[in-house]
This record gives C-alpha cells, structure tokens and sequence, in this order.
C-alpha cells in the first residue's frame, strides 16, 4: 500500500529531472561518462572475474595501452589499414552504385533488375560474402574490399534512386524551362535534388562498410603483414594483451563517432545550407 | 597439577597437529572434482588424450565423476577456456601454452603428449628450398604457434633473419590450410601429423623439417592451472600416470590404438591409415618434455613471448614430470 503511495507521491519529482535537463549537454555528457568510468573501475575493483587482467582491463589499463598504441604508432598503422581498404571498398561501391542508379533511371528494366538484386543482396549480412570472396580472389585484401563494395553498393544504390524518384516535379520543369536536358539536367537540377539522399545513403554505407571491415579482418586473420584493427584485435587477443583489445575497440568507437561528426558537418555545408533539410 | 597441565598441553598440540595436518593434505591429497573438462584439438598428436576418452579411463576410476571431452579448434581457444575457468585440463601446442605463462597464467604441464617433426609442405615444384618462399604465402595455425616459431628458426638460419617470412604468413586451422593448399590458394603450410602425411600423399612435397633446423622438440602436452594442481594434487598425479598408460599403449599395441583412432575420428581415415602414421618417426608419443627451455629462449628472443621468461624446464611442468629427464 505504501510503495503506492510513495510512486504515486515521486511523480512529481520530475522538476528534479528538469534541473538534469537544464545542465548544458556537454555537462551532462561527461558526467555521463564518468559515472560509466566509475562503474567499470568498481568493475575491476570488485569483482573476480573483472580483476582478472587477463579477462579484463581496468580503465587505466586500457587508456595505457590506448596511449602507448598510438604513440608507437601500431595502433595508427592499424587504423591506416582498415581505413584504406575502407576507403577503396566503399569507392568502388559507390561507383558501381553510380552506375546501377543512372542505368535504373534510363529505363524500366533497368529498374527492376536494380529492386530485384537489391532486395536480395541488401539483407546478406557484410560478411557473409567473405568466403566466397577469399575463394574468388585467394587470401588477399582483395576479398575484404569485394566484401567492403557489396555491402555499400545496395544502401547507396537503394537511396539514390529514391532520391532521383523524389525529386520535386516542378523543379524538374523549371530546368526544362530555362532550357537544360540530358547530362545538364541530370548534373544541375536532378543530382544536387537528390544530395540529401545520396548523403544519407553514403552514411549507412559508410557504417555497413566499417562493420564489414572490420569484422573481415577478424575472420581473414593475416597474422605477419600490414593488418588493419581487426587483425591487431586478433594478434592481442593471442598474445593475452587483454588491454589492447579494450584500446583497438576504443580507437574504433572514437572513429565512429568521428565520422558521424563528418558527416554532421558534411550536411550543414550542403542541404541544411541549401535549405533542403532543417539542422 | 602441574604434571597433568603438561599432559594437556601434549594432547592439545598433538591434536592441534593432526587437524592442520588433515585440513592441509586432506583437501589437496584426496579430493577429486565433481566435473571435470578435458579439451583438445583435431589432430593424431591427441591420441593419448582420445585412447582415455574411448576407454573411459577417468569414468571407471572415478564413478561419481562426471567427464566432459570438448575437441576446440585452437590452443587460443582453450587458453580462454582455461583463464575463465570453464576447461581444467588443456591440451595444446608448446607455442601458445609458453605465450600464456610468459603472460602470467599461472599454468604447467601435467603430462607432455608427443615430440613431432613438423614439416613445411609446397605444391609448387619450383619452391624447392626456403629461399624460394620469400613474399610467398605460408599458413601456420597463429602467430602463437609452435609452428610459426619453426618457420621463424628457418628463415633464421637460412635467410638470416627471423622475420624474413612474416610478410607472407597467414593463420589457418590444419584443415583449411590443407584444402587451400592442394587447392593453390597458398604457397606453402607448416603443419604437423597428420596433415603432413595427407598433403604428401596428396602431391605435395617437403621442403623442410622442423626438427632438422631446431632439433626434436616438444609438440604437445595437457596442462592444468597451479590453482587445479594444489586443490586436486592426487588426481592431478593419477592423470599422469593415465597418460603416461595411453602412451604405452601406443608402443605396445598400435594396431589397437589405430582402431580407437579410426572409431574416434568417425570411420574415416581407416585404422589401416592410422597405424603407419603412427609409426611414422616424425611424431613420438613421450611424457619427456624435450626442448622446451630451447623453445621459450628461442620464441622469447624473437619477440613472441612478451614477459617472464622460465628460468628452466622445471618451471613448466608439474611435479610428476620431474624425474622425466627433460628439456
């Protein structure tokens, strides 16, 4: 009876959460993250299997080997690797994603061959491609970026013909208007109308790509030469360096974000300035 | 009164000794676990281990003890089963059991299981030598294993340099690198019985042999935790001996061995296949440790064991392995 009460008597106390609200973001963020700090160090501090260093890392652990990573430049050449073969795999991706969009809009066959092989590729996980890859181009980084370039071409592809099917009739007519057809039209009026959407669809390949990449790594496993962050999560994972693989999985979040930051701004300089979409 | 003090005082010592002797021996010298888990990997050099599991050796011993055998595809797996406590007794490479105590596991080996010659397989017929496979590509298990130390102690001597492969090395279980092997995929395999013995016969070619760049080494060896040797001591020492049992068995009834393989590996290869590969000299079912300090200075010296480094092979084995005359 009294546990009703005192709920039905705490609803009120939500100003309390407003004086939360009321804390600037950057505030509350890193309040936020130090109390997960603070939870994972009582982690480590309390428990037997997180005071385990070879299971877990302690925080301090973890920015140690963070530091040292990119100070002897391992983790920096890791990074280097992963994004290069990311950077190749979702290029040819978008390209071929180019070109499946312009053949689409050329003609209805086009269309349909592009919604068929969408809808079957788009749900086949990154990585599920990988061993077939690895037959087709033998144990080199040419399968992962085979993988990389089929897991972005479909959301780029997808988002791209959307973007051309939705572009406001009249704005269309307008450019014809004043006289521009053909590439003309396609270049000045149909592509910079169909940016927000060519910008989402790069987004969500982009993070597909980097969740393809990564994993590949894991599961390819060169073990001597250049590996990306993958490779370097395996090669600690072996040497029991638990540490390590806690700073490669930092390093992977703080990417993340990172690039969710660019493409934040990616947007502003583009539709939000062009008044596509609202910041 | 005071005569009969002393007295009491006697009795109380003798009988304070009894209880700290039995609280101190009794747990350790008589207790057996209620479960115990045995894992291994795909491979003949197990056989020991397998031959236990077919006679039901732990079974019958222990009847109230419940025996699980998990086969797992790598030492790195059992490493982690054996860190968090779900797998007690590991068998596994001389690599990655050396890589965990240089990391601080607190772990030894309880009963060595063989000494193999481990041979470095091509298809090719150009690759004749270790010079032809510079910026070729070579699959060993992990970068942890006793074969990539082999391959490294190859390149050393005939290249001059340890890393002189690395660029080219790839990590691929024994069944992959076989398939990817016949099939092209890679240059060459550094493997271990029997998947030597099947590439041979399957056209590829020895290019070189472990043993003939480092000598005969230790190729595997079942390990448990100080931790499971001081709470379980007796039957720690009993496990020896039944390895030790299983290996004799090997020496003085192949034949017999070779049907348990066969039946164990599901039918296929035949016991016929068996028991000439376990004649073959390129693997010894031992309980000696051989080389194992050479393969710790050596794996240290070329940076695959980062921290403590034994100081001698004792360090690495448990009590009933000492009078072995080890390495």
């Amino acid at each position: 009876m009294s546990s009703i009460t005192e709920t039905a008597s705490a609803l009120p106390a939500r100003p309390r959460a407003a004086g939360w609200a009321r804390l600037p973001l950057w505030l509350r963020r890193v309040i936020l993250l130090a109390a997960i700090v603070g939870l994972w160090q009582a982690y480590v501090a309390w428990s037997e299997f997180g005071g385990n260093p070879l299971l877990f890392a302690s925080p301090a652990d973890t920015a140690t080997a963070f530091w040292d990573g990119w100070r002897d430049g391992s983790l920096a050449r890791a990074t280097w690797e992963t994004m290069r073969l990311l950077l190749i795999g979702v290029g040819i991706g978008a390209a071929i994603a180019a070109l499946f969009t312009l053949f689409a809009s050329l003609s209805q066959i086009g269309e349909d061959i592009l919604l068929l092989l969408t809808a079957i590729l788009n749900p086949l996980p990154g990585v599920a491609v990988l061993p077939l890859a690895l037959l087709w181009f033998g144990l080199s980084s040419k399968a992962i970026i085979f993988a990389i370039a089929n897991a972005t071409i479909w959301p780029i592809a997808i988002n791209l013909t959307t973007g051309f099917k939705t572009v406001n009739p009249t704005i269309v007519a307008a450019g014809r208007n004043i006289g521009l057809k053909g590439v003309r039209l396609v270049t000045d009026v149909l592509a910079p109308a169909a940016l927000p959407n060519a910008i989402s669809g790069l987004k969500t390949a982009w993070a597909f790509g980097w969740r393809t990449v990564v994993a590949a790594e894991l599961v390819f496993g060169v073990v001597g030469g250049e590996g990306g962050l993958g490779t370097y999560i395996n090669n600690a994972k072996l040497y029991l360096f638990t540490s390590k693989m806690f700073a490669a999985l930092l390093s992977i979040a703080i990417l993340g974000v990172a690039f969710e930051l660019l493409f934040g701004v990616l947007e502003r300089r583009t539709i939000v300035r062009w008044g596509m979409q609202r910041s | 009164m005071k005569r009969f003090r002393l007295a009491a005082i006697l009795v109380a010592a003798v009988a304070a000794t009894v209880v700290v002797a039995t609280s101190a021996f009794g747990g350790g010298q008589a207790a057996v676990p209620e479960k115990i888990v045995i894992a291994y990997q795909p491979g003949m050099g197990y056989a020991p281990l397998i031959i236990m599991k077919h006679q039901r050796t732990l079974e019958k011993r222990y009847p109230s003890l419940q025996v699980e055998y998990r086969v797992l595809p790598s030492g790195t797996a059992i490493t982690n089963g054996m860190i968090s406590g779900q797998i007690n007794v590991g068998a596994m490479g001389t690599g990655p059991f050396l890589v965990g105590y240089a990391r601080g596991i607190d772990w030894k080996m309880i009963a060595p299981l063989n000494e193999a010659d481990l041979w470095l397989m091509a298809k090719d017929p150009n690759i004749k030598t270790i010079a032809d496979l510079k910026g070729k590509r070579i699959a060993t298990p992990t970068n942890t294993s006793i074969q990539a130390a082999m391959l490294r102690k190859m390149a050393e001597v005939k290249l001059g340099d340890a890393k002189a492969l690395n660029a080219g090395l790839i990590a691929m279980d024994h069944p992959d690198a076989m398939q990817a092997l016949l099939a092209g995929q890679i240059d060459a395999h550094l493997t271990s019985p029997p998947f030597q013995f099947q590439e041979r016969n399957r056209g590829a070619h020895i290019v070189a042999k472990s043993y003939s760049y480092f000598g005969a080494h230790s190729f595997l060896g079942a390990v448990v935790t100080d931790k499971f040797y001081r709470d379980y001591t007796a039957f720690s020492n009993q496990l020896y001996l039944d390895v030790a049992a299983a290996i004799k068995l090997v020496k003085t009834n192949p034949k017999k061995v070779a049907q348990i393989l066969q039946d164990e590996a599901g039918g296929a290869p035949s016991a016929r296949q068996f028991k000439q590969w376990i004649g073959n000299p390129a693997i010894t079912y031992t309980t000696r440790p051989r080389g194992l300090m050479r393969t710790a200075t050596f794996m240290a010296r070329t940076g695959q064991l980062p921290g403590r480094v034994p100081s001698s092979w004792r360090d690495l084995v448990f009590p009933p392995v000492h009078p072995t005359n080890g390495s």
